[in-house]
């Protein structure tokens, strides 16, 4: 908690969290209180711009978009922390077995991670939506197939450099088996990395699901993500700009909060570490 | 040294195999047969299934595919009528290679530059400035930033054509929708090794030994702050190869990216496999390259795989 208020006081934290605050509650509340639902197509109302009832304006279909915006934005930030925490899970207990097992173990795990970092993880992942078609469960899981490397790789690092201080010798002496060191000892000094890498996958995940929704294999009409509105937009923004900025702009803020956030705490953690 | 290049090159053969291996198996298990399409009887499937070769076991397929890629043969496309796959992508791959290469090295030069900078000045006005605007280029995701472009630069101020290769000022928009990301990320590695390496002891001599400091900046400190940068390489390729894809087909430009998303929507089976497949050995190689020139240039990276 003392470490949380630090990062309060560090400016890009606090703008980054602020952003992220208003958005949770946005997504969260809007599509509940509205009178409009996100789905529901109304031909007496396409195309309309911003007005008091519709502060976005409507879609060629009569929907309004700040409804689906803020819909949208809520599947984002869904898909972006689930996505970044089970990726995280996995870097961290991968990692940690890396950096603590013995020299050959080590030596395989990490040529694993080379051999899955040499291909860019985004044609697995179009590949395996194909495969699994078009929802939130099968954008989280081609999100996770790669998106555990680099934590792995911090966490490897981090462990090997600890195991050699004195404190690890000391918890070996006294008969502390290997598990209990790496999850008692070891894991919580590297904490701080830990949330810093975690805040950075955030916007990673959300980025990756956009993308997919952009190109059409992500998440699937009716529902519909930032990505997938600015999608149907894009065929009209000639005619109507609006449609595809608003969600664009809500996506881009949304990544924005998050690296502010990471950005942030990295300064924070930095000077923590120099003293 | 030999030892480490033999290492590397296994390694990039690996995930060469394992690339085509999951992308075949992947493929195999799409729903539905690529000559679906409504009004085929079922005889007529069944002759096409075997005249491509579909109704074998999946091993032998798999078997096929894999002595044929070895000739360098990817294949028919299921949904243009007798166009190989290696066709397209002669076609297609010099289109993306050079907008690849003309993002990349706008991404080098202008995030050096920014980055330096980004580490010298004294203005705390300019410092906030680059860095905000360092955090939104790393914000904006290259589809948003390829339609925004195309939107304010093209439509609305006419400045650039919008669609098609055709002459050098085509380049322009495509090449900045892709470059944006990359050199936001070049100027935030190079800031951050400038700040460390000038600090350092050697560059405090060079300073009392009265060289300019223009001189100890581009032929001592570079050398050193480089490295990371040019490490930075490998993703980068990984990143305007799927970065094409948008761009591509925003700017509706013949290239693999299009290509691609193309295949993806009429579930051009072979395509996409071949595509992949090319798309992601040309990463892999892009990888081992660099990999090979860090380790040539410091000893310690050499070192460090000889050890594990």
């Amino acid at each position: 908690m003392r470490q949380m208020s630090k990062f309060w006081k560090n400016k890009y934290c606090r703008a980054g969290i602020s952003i992220l605050v208003l958005f949770i509650l946005l997504a969260v509340c809007v599509p509940l209180v509205s009178s409009f639902s996100p789905t529901e197509q109304n031909v007496a109302l396409q195309n309309l711009g911003s007005s008091p009832a519709h502060p976005f304006g409507t879609d060629k279909f009569g929907r309004d978009i700040f409804v689906r915006v803020w819909y949208g934005a809520g599947i984002s930030l869904l898909v972006g922390v689930l996505g970044a925490v089970i990726c995280a899970l996995i870097g961290v207990c991968y990692g940690g077995i890396s950096g603590y097992a013995g020299k050959k173990t080590d030596l395989i795990l990490m040529r694993i991670v080379d051999i899955i970092d040499a291909v860019p993880s985004l044609l697995y992942v179009i590949l395996i939506m194909l495969v699994l078609g078009a929802s939130v469960g099968s954008v989280i899981l081609g999100i996770c197939i790669s998106g555990w490397t680099k934590m792995a790789r911090v966490v490897r690092g981090e462990v090997k450099r600890l195991e050699q201080m004195d404190f690890a010798l000391a918890a070996r002496l006294t008969g502390a088996g290997g598990g209990h060191i790496l999850w008692k000892h070891l894991l919580p000094c590297v904490q701080g990395t830990i949330l810093v890498n975690l805040t950075f996958l955030v916007p990673e995940a959300i980025f990756t699901e956009a993308f997919l929704s952009f190109l059409g294999v992500g998440i699937a009409a009716p529902a519909a993500s930032l990505g997938t509105l600015i999608r149907e937009a894009k065929n009209q923004m000639r005619i109507y700009p609006g449609q595809m900025l608003w969600p664009m702009l809500v996506l881009c803020m949304l990544i924005l909060a998050f690296y502010l956030i990471a950005a942030g705490m990295e300064q924070e953690i930095g000077k923590i570490q120099e003293g | 040294m030999g030892k480490y290049i033999v290492k590397r090159i296994l390694t990039g053969i690996i995930s060469m195999f394992i690339l085509i291996t999951v992308t075949f198996f992947l493929t195999r298990s799409m729903p539905g047969s690529p000559f679906q399409t409504g009004n085929v009887s079922a005889d007529i499937q069944a002759a096409m299934e075997e005249e491509y070769g579909l109704n074998q076991p999946l091993l032998r397929q798999y078997g096929t595919y894999l002595g044929n890629l070895m000739k360098g043969d990817l294949g028919i496309s299921f949904k243009k009528q007798g166009v190989r796959v290696t066709e397209v992508i002669g076609r297609a791959w010099p289109v993306t290679a050079a907008l690849g290469f003309l993002a990349v090295l706008t991404a080098a030069v202008v995030g050096t530059l920014l980055g330096i900078w980004m580490a010298q000045t004294k203005s705390r006005l300019i410092k906030g400035g680059l860095f905000l605007g360092n955090v939104l280029g790393s914000a904006v995701p290259n589809f948003a930033a390829a339609l925004l472009l195309l939107l304010i630069f093209g439509v609305k101020l006419g400045w650039f054509p919008v669609s098609g290769i055709f002459t050098p000022v085509h380049y322009v928009l495509p090449v900045i929708s892709l470059a944006v990301y990359p050199t936001a990320v070049v100027a935030r590695i190079m800031s951050q090794r400038f700040r460390e390496e000038a600090g350092k002891e050697y560059v405090i001599m060079a300073k009392a030994r009265g060289l300019k400091w223009r001189k100890i900046v581009w032929t001592h400190v570079m050398r050193h702050a480089y490295l990371p940068v040019l490490n930075y390489l490998g993703p980068a390729a990984a990143f305007l190869m799927t970065g094409s894809f948008v761009v591509e087909t925003i700017y509706t430009i013949p290239g693999l990216g299009r290509e691609f998303v193309e295949a993806i929507s009429n579930r051009d089976y072979t395509m996409i496999m071949g595509l992949t497949i090319f798309m992601g050995t040309v990463v892999i190689l892009v990888n081992l390259t660099v990999d090979l020139l860090c380790g040539l240039m410091n000893p310690r990276i050499r070192k460090s795989y000889e050890e594990a």
